[in-house]
C-alpha cells in the first residue's frame, strides 16, 4: 500500500512533496506499472488537503509521464517512457548526480565504496522494475 | 446571479479611524470556487476589511462588491447567500445550540438542518446544551455549524481557529475542506495559522501596513519568492540595490535575503554583492514573515533582550 | 422580524422583574402615605413625577441593554448579517422593547388601578382615574428608549453631543409632566410626535450602520440635536435670569410693587408697597392720588396718619377640573361634629356628592355619609376650594360652580344659599369672610358669573351676629341678603382688578380695570349702579409698571425665529391676540410711532442676530464637513429658523473628514474623495514598492477534481 505523508510548513510545497513521494515509489518499485492511485478526493480527504493541491500534483505527474489518467476510472502508474529530450534528460541526470554525490562525499567514504553501492542498488531496482513490467 | 467568476471585488477600499489609516486603497479580487487566505498582522485591518465587505462598516473611500452586489447596500437575498463567521465565535450566552438553529433557520432560506445536526455531532455538542456552558472548541463548532448549514455560496471567516486546541483546529479545517469540495463554493478565510493555509488555500493575499502586497495563487507565490544566503554580514544599504528585496536578516556571520519576482537581474545583483551567494529553500512561514516582519519589528528580539542587560 | 422579536425577548425578559420593582415600590409607598385623597397632588410624593422618573429609567436602561452589547463587531454582525432587512431587525427590537416596557411599567399601573377599583371609597378617596396622568407620562417616557439607542450608537456623533438625545427625551417627559395636568390631549399629542421623531432618528442611524444619516434620518437627528441645544441654552439663560432676579431682600435691596387701589373716598390712588417680613405681607409705604391723563409716579408721598384703602374685592376665576381629579378636598375640621369626632369633607365629582370621612385611629378614615345637593339642584359641579371654608361652629360653606351651599355641623341636610343659573359662564368670586371677625360684617361672600356680581351678606347687626355661633342661628336663609349687581359691558371678563362699594353713595359701586396683557393701556375707573348703568368713567395713566419688568418684551427676540414664528402663528390662530414681542409695539404704533419703533428695534435686532450668527456658522461648518451645495442650502434654511443652535447641529450630525497630503501636489486634501481636490491626482495610486506579487490571472480556470484528459 502506498503511504504518503505530507508536512505542512516544510521547505517544499505540499504538492511537490506528493510528486516526490509518488516518483520515489514508482522508482523503487513500490508502485508497479498499472497500479491505481487513490482518487483526488480520497487522497485529499485522507491527507486533509485542498483537493486542488492533490489535483495539481497528479496533473504534474501525468504531464511528466509518471502517471496516466484513464477516463472515468482514475489515475494509474504509467509505463515508463521517455518524456524528455536527450538534453533535458542529461540535465536532470546531472542534477540528480550532483545532489547524490555531494551528499555521499560528505560522508567521507572512499569513491570506490560509492561506486560499489551504486552498482548494487541499481541492480536491485532494475531487477524489480523488470519483473513488474514483465507482469 | 452569476454574472462572472469573481465573488468579491474591491476597488480602492480605504478606511481611516481618526487619523489612523487601517486600510489604504485596497484593490482585491476573490475569484469564485477557490479558497483564498488573507494574512496580516493582528489589528492590521483584516477585520475592518471583512466588515466593510459585508456592509457592516462604511468605507472612507472606495467600494466593494459581494456576489455582484454593492457592499453598502446588500439585499437580504444576497446576504442569505453569504456566510460569515466573525472572530471569537461569538454567540449569545442564553442560547442553546438548537436556538442557534432556529435563529438561522428562520432567517436563511437555504438552511440545511441535517448538515447542522451532523456538524454538531462531529464537534460533540448536544443540541440542548447552553452556549455559555460548553467549551471554546465546542462553541467554535456550533458557530461553524450555524454558518455552514445556511449553505452559502460565499463563506467569509475571520480567524475561525483562534484560541482552539489542535483537535478542534483540525476539525475546523476538515469541515471547511468538506465544504469547499461542493460545487462552486468560494471561501475567504483570515488566519495566522500557516499550516492551515497550506492545507486549505488555493490563493493567498497578504496585507501589511494597510496595503495589499500579495494577491496570487499559493503555488505561484512560492515560486516567485526566492531565498538567498550570503556568507558575510551585509547591511541594508548594500542590499538596497537588489530589486524586489523584501527582507534581510543577519545571523551568525551570514545574511539571509528574501526576494520577490526574482530573475536573472536579481541573481546578477546578488552576485555583485557576494560571489558565494547560494539559493536556499524557503518555507511558507519564511515567505510570509518576510512580508510582515519589517512592518512589525525593528531588529531582532534577541537584540532587544540584549539591551536590557 | 418575528425571529428578532423572539431573540430580543429571550435575551432581555429576565430584566423585567427588576424593572417592575421600583414602580411597585413607589406605588405602594404612595398608597401607604395615608393621605385621604389618593391623587397626583399628594403632599409628599407626586405620583406622575415619580412614575415619570422610574419609567424613563426603565426605558433608558432597556434601550441601552438592547443596543450596547450589539456595538461589538461580532455581535453586530450576528444580528444584521442574515436574510432580513436591517429595517426588520430594528422593528423587531422596537416591538420587543415596547412589549417589555409595557410589562414593566404599565402592568404595575394597571394592577394598581384594579386594586383601587376593588377597594372602593370606603376608606380612601381614591379612584383609578388618578393614575391617568401617570399613564400619560409613561407613554412620554418611552421616548427615552430611542434616545438611548441614539446615544449608544456612537458613529454618527462626536464626543460631547453624544448625550443630546437623552436631553431631548428628558425635555419631552418634563414637558408632558407640566402639561398633563392642564391640557391632557395636547400633552398626549406632543409626546407622540416627539416619540415618533426620536424613533425615526434612531431607526435611520441603526439601519445605516453608522453612515451619515441621509434625508429623513438626518432631519430627525438634526431636530433632536437642535432641540437639545436649545434646551441647554434656555436652561443657562434661565439660571442667569433667576440669579439676576434673586429676591432683593436677600442682599438688602427692596423690590417695590406698584398698584392701583381705591382710596378712602373711593377715588383711585397709586400705591407703592413692599414685602414686609414682619407683617408677612405687603405693606403700603407711599401713595399718590391718581389724576386723569397724567402720570403721578413722581408724586408719591409717604402715607399719612389714618389713611386707609377702601375695602375692596379682587376677583379670581375658578379653575376647572383636570383629568384624574375626581376628588377635591374641601377641608377638614378639628371641631367635632354631632358624632363627636373630627371629620374631612371631600367632593366627589363622579358621584356628585360630598363625602364625609370620619377621622379615627385605625382605620384612619371611614366614610360616614354621602351628602347630595339639595333639590332642585342637580349637581355640585366643581368646587372652589379657596372660597369654601368652615366657620367656628364647624359648619361648612361650599362654593361651587353651581352655587353656594351650607353643610351644617349638626348633620342635617345640605342647605342651598344661592343657586348659580345653570347657563352661567365665567364663574369667579372673591375670598369672602364667613364668621365672626372684628369690625367685619359676618358672612360676606362675593360671587361673579356672566355679567353680574352677587353679594351675599347677613343682615344682622354686628352685635347679634357676634353672639351667634353658627349659621343655623341665623334662623334660616332669609337673613342672608342677596344683592345682584350688573356689570357694565365695558368691563371685560378678566380685567377687573378691584371692585368695591362706593363709600359715599348708597347703591353705587366702583371698579378698576386694566388689561393685563396690554401694559400700556390706561386704567379705567368706573362708578355704576345696580343695573349696570355707568355714572362716571375716568381714565388714568397706568403707572403700575414695576420697574423691573421681566426682561422687557424685546427679550422675546432671544427665542429662535422659527420657534417664535410657530408660537406666534398658533397664538394668532387660537386666540387672535398679537404675539409677545410685537404686542406692545402694535398698540403703541397707533399712538406713538416713534416710541413703538424704538421698542421694535431691539426685538428685531435680537431676532435677526440669530440667523446673522447662525448662517455664517453654518457655511463655515459645512465647508469643514465638506458638504455639497444643496445640503449646505438646506442647512442655511435650518439655521435661519433655528439660529446658532441649528447650525451647531450640523457639526454634530456629520462626521469629521481627515485631510492628508496628496501624492501629486502635496497639499492637504480630503481622504474620502477619489482624487485630489486641488490637482486631480488619483488618491488610489499607491507607490509601488517592488515587492508586490500579484497574479491577477483570475480568469484561469480552476483545476477541479480529476485532471481528465490532460
Amino acid at each position: 500500500m502506498l503511504e504518503l505523508r505530507v508536512t505542512p510548513g516544510g521547505n517544499r510545497p505540499i504538492y511537490r512533496q506528493i510528486i516526490d513521494q509518488v516518483r520515489q515509489a514508482v522508482a523503487t518499485g513500490e508502485l508497479a506499472v498499472g497500479d491505481a492511485l487513490p482518487s483526488v478526493r480520497q487522497l485529499a480527504e485522507e491527507l486533509v488537503l485542498n483537493h486542488n493541491t492533490v489535483a495539481k500534483a497528479y496533473a504534474e505527474l501525468v504531464r511528466e509521464g509518471v502517471l496516466e489518467s484513464q477516463h472515468g476510472r482514475g489515475v494509474f502508474v504509467a509505463k515508463r517512457r521517455r518524456v524528455y529530450s536527450p538534453g533535458e534528460t542529461k540535465r536532470r541526470l546531472d542534477q540528480a548526480l550532483n545532489v547524490f554525490l555531494s551528499e555521499a562525499l560528505t560522508l567521507d567514504v572512499a569513491p570506490r565504496q560509492i561506486e560499489e553501492a551504486v552498482a548494487n542498488r541499481l541492480e536491485q531496482m532494475t531487477a524489480k522494475q523488470q519483473s513488474s513490467e514483465g507482469e | 446571479m452569476r454574472q462572472d467568476n469573481i465573488a468579491i471585488r474591491t476597488q480602492g477600499l480605504t478606511r481611516y479611524f481618526g487619523h489612523n489609516a487601517a486600510l489604504r486603497s485596497l484593490t482585491l479580487d476573490v475569484p469564485r470556487g477557490q479558497v483564498t487566505a488573507l494574512i496580516g498582522h493582528n489589528g492590521a485591518g483584516k477585520t475592518t476589511l471583512i466588515r466593510m465587505l459585508l456592509g457592516l462598516l462604511p468605507p472612507t473611500r472606495g467600494r466593494a462588491e459581494l456576489l455582484g452586489c454593492d457592499s453598502q447596500s446588500l439585499t437580504p437575498e444576497v446576504r442569505a447567500r453569504v456566510g460569515y463567521l466573525a472572530e471569537g465565535h461569538f454567540l449569545w450566552g442564553w442560547m442553546k445550540a438548537r436556538d442557534a438553529a432556529r435563529l438561522q433557520r428562520e432567517t436563511f432560506p437555504r438552511w440545511d438542518q441535517t448538515l447542522f445536526d451532523s456538524m454538531l455531532e462531529f464537534f460533540g455538542v448536544a443540541p440542548h446544551s447552553r452556549v455559555a456552558q460548553i467549551s471554546r472548541g465546542q462553541r467554535a463548532g456550533v458557530s461553524l455549524a450555524m454558518t455552514l448549514a445556511t449553505d452559502p455560496e460565499l463563506l467569509v471567516l475571520d480567524d475561525p481557529s483562534m484560541g482552539l486546541d489542535p483537535v478542534a483546529r483540525r476539525a475546523v479545517v476538515e469541515g471547511l475542506l468538506a465544504f469547499a469540495r461542493r460545487d462552486d463554493r468560494t471561501i475567504l478565510v483570515c488566519t495566522h495559522l500557516l499550516d492551515d493555509v497550506e492545507r486549505l488555500a488555493d490563493r493567498i493575499a497578504i496585507v501589511s501596513n494597510g496595503r495589499l502586497l500579495v494577491d496570487a495563487g499559493l503555488a505561484e507565490f512560492r515560486e516567485r519568492i526566492g531565498g538567498w544566503m550570503l556568507d558575510a554580514e551585509f547591511g541594508s544599504q548594500q542590499a538596497a540595490q537588489i530589486p524586489g528585496l523584501i527582507d534581510l536578516r543577519q545571523a551568525r556571520g551570514r545574511t539571509h535575503l528574501v526576494v520577490a519576482n526574482h530573475d536573472s537581474e536579481t541573481e546578477a545583483a546578488i552576485q555583485r554583492i557576494s560571489g558565494t551567494a547560494r539559493r536556499e529553500d524557503l518555507t511558507l512561514e519564511d515567505a510570509v514573515l518576510a512580508y510582515l516582519r519589517p512592518a512589525a519589528m525593528v531588529g531582532s528580539i534577541s537584540e532587544a533582550l540584549e539591551h536590557t542587560r | 422580524m418575528k425571529t428578532i422579536i423572539w431573540k430580543e425577548l429571550r435575551e432581555h425578559a429576565r430584566w423585567i422583574p427588576l424593572g417592575m420593582i421600583p414602580m411597585i415600590i413607589f406605588l405602594v409607598l404612595k398608597w401607604r402615605s395615608n393621605e385621604l385623597i389618593f391623587d397626583e397632588y399628594g403632599s409628599s410624593l407626586s405620583l406622575s413625577s415619580l412614575v415619570g422618573l422610574v419609567a424613563s429609567g426603565v426605558a433608558l436602561c432597556l434601550g441601552i441593554l438592547q443596543s450596547w452589547p450589539d456595538q461589538r463587531p461580532a455581535a453586530h454582525a450576528l444580528l444584521l448579517h442574515r436574510g432580513i432587512t436591517a429595517n426588520a431587525a430594528f422593528c423587531g427590537k422596537l416591538l420587543a422593547g415596547l412589549l417589555l416596557y409595557t410589562i414593566a411599567v404599565i402592568v404595575p399601573l394597571l394592577g394598581m388601578a384594579m386594586f383601587i377599583a376593588s377597594v372602593g371609597i370606603e376608606h380612601r378617596a381614591a379612584s383609578p382615574s388618578a393614575l391617568l396622568p401617570a399613564a400619560l407620562i409613561s407613554i412620554a417616557a418611552f421616548g427615552c428608549w430611542p434616545a438611548s439607542l441614539l446615544v449608544v450608537q456612537r458613529d454618527a456623533w462626536f464626543l460631547g453631543s453624544r448625550l443630546m438625545p437623552a436631553v431631548t427625551a428628558a425635555v419631552v417627559v418634563l414637558a408632558c409632566g407640566a402639561l398633563s395636568t392642564d391640557v391632557f390631549w395636547l400633552a398626549c399629542a406632543i409626546s407622540l410626535v416627539a416619540i415618533v421623531g426620536l424613533l425615526v432618528a434612531a431607526h435611520r442611524v441603526f439601519v445605516d450602520s453608522g453612515h451619515v444619516a441621509t434625508g429623513l434620518g438626518r432631519a430627525g437627528v438634526a431636530v433632536t440635536v437642535t432641540m437639545a441645544l436649545m434646551t441647554v441654552m434656555s436652561c443657562v439663560v434661565f439660571v442667569i435670569e433667576l440669579y439676576r432676579r434673586a429676591p432683593a431682600s436677600s442682599n438688602g435691596g427692596v423690590n417695590y410693587l406698584y398698584a392701583a387701589d381705591f382710596g378712602p373716598d373711593g377715588e383711585p390712588w397709586l400705591t407703592r408697597s413692599f414685602y414686609s417680613r414682619l407683617m408677612n405681607g405687603y405693606e403700603v409705604d407711599q401713595v399718590a392720588k391718581m389724576l386723569p391723563g397724567r402720570s403721578v409716579r413722581e408724586q408719591l408721598q409717604p402715607v399719612e396718619e389714618g389713611w386707609r384703602q377702601l375695602d375692596k374685592w379682587s376677583i379670581f376665576m375658578m379653575y376647572s377640573a383636570r383629568p384624574g381629579r375626581r376628588f377635591a378636598s374641601l377641608g377638614n375640621t378639628t371641631v367635632a361634629n354631632s358624632s363627636g369626632q373630627a371629620y374631612h369633607l371631600v367632593l366627589d365629582t363622579r358621584l356628585d356628592a360630598v363625602l364625609l370621612y370620619r377621622v379615627g385611629i385605625n382605620p384612619r378614615y371611614r366614610l360616614e355619609a354621602k351628602l347630595l345637593p339639595p333639590p332642585p339642584v342637580a349637581s355640585f359641579g366643581e368646587a372652589n376650594t379657596h372660597m369654601s371654608r368652615f366657620d367656628r361652629a364647624g359648619n361648612f360653606r361650599l362654593v361651587s360652580s353651581t352655587g353656594v351651599y351650607c353643610i351644617p355641623n349638626s348633620g342635617a341636610d345640605v342647605e342651598l344659599i344661592y343657586a348659580v343659573p345653570s347657563e352661567s359662564k365665567h364663574l369667579g368670586g372673591s375670598r369672602g369672610k364667613f364668621g365672626m371677625q372684628a369690625n367685619d360684617a359676618p358672612f360676606e361672600l362675593l360671587l361673579r358669573h356672566d355679567d353680574r356680581i352677587v353679594l351675599l351678606e347677613s343682615d344682622l347687626d354686628s352685635e347679634t351676629a357676634a353672639r351667634a355661633q353658627s349659621l343655623g342661628e341665623f334662623s334660616g336663609l332669609d337673613e342672608v341678603l342677596r344683592t345682584e349687581v350688573r356689570l357694565p359691558h365695558e368691563v371685560a371678563t378678566a380685567s377687573m382688578i378691584g371692585f368695591a362699594r362706593d363709600p359715599l353713595r348708597a347703591d353705587s359701586y366702583l371698579c378698576l380695570t386694566q388689561d393685563p396683557l396690554q401694559h400700556d393701556k390706561s386704567i379705567h375707573w368706573m362708578r355704576f349702579d345696580e343695573s349696570g348703568q355707568i355714572k362716571q368713567h375716568e381714565l388714568y395713566d397706568n403707572d403700575t409698571q414695576t420697574a423691573e419688568v421681566f426682561g422687557g418684551e424685546w427679550a422675546v427676540g432671544a427665542v429662535p425665529p422659527g420657534v417664535w414664528a410657530i408660537g406666534a402663528a398658533l397664538l394668532i390662530i387660537e386666540t387672535g391676540r398679537t404675539p409677545p414681542g410685537i404686542a406692545r409695539v402694535w398698540e403703541l404704533s397707533k399712538s406713538d410711532p416713534s416710541k413703538a419703533a424704538a421698542m421694535l428695534f431691539p426685538f428685531l435686532l435680537l431676532l435677526l442676530l440669530q440667523p446673522m450668527i447662525g448662517i455664517p456658522l453654518v457655511v463655515w461648518a459645512a465647508r469643514r464637513r465638506s458638504l455639497d451645495k444643496w445640503s449646505t442650502r438646506q442647512w442655511i434654511c435650518w439655521a435661519f429658523w433655528f439660529g446658532p443652535c441649528g447650525s451647531l447641529a450640523l457639526l454634530a450630525v456629520y462626521p469629521r473628514i481627515l485631510r492628508e497630503p496628496c501624492g501629486g501636489c502635496h497639499r492637504a486634501t480630503r481622504i474620502n474623495l477619489a482624487s485630489c481636490e486641488h490637482c486631480g491626482h488619483s488618491l488610489d495610486e499607491t507607490p509601488k514598492t517592488g515587492i508586490e506579487i500579484f497574479d491577477r490571472n483570475t480568469n484561469t480556470p480552476t483545476i477541479v477534481t480529476q485532471p481528465a484528459g490532460v
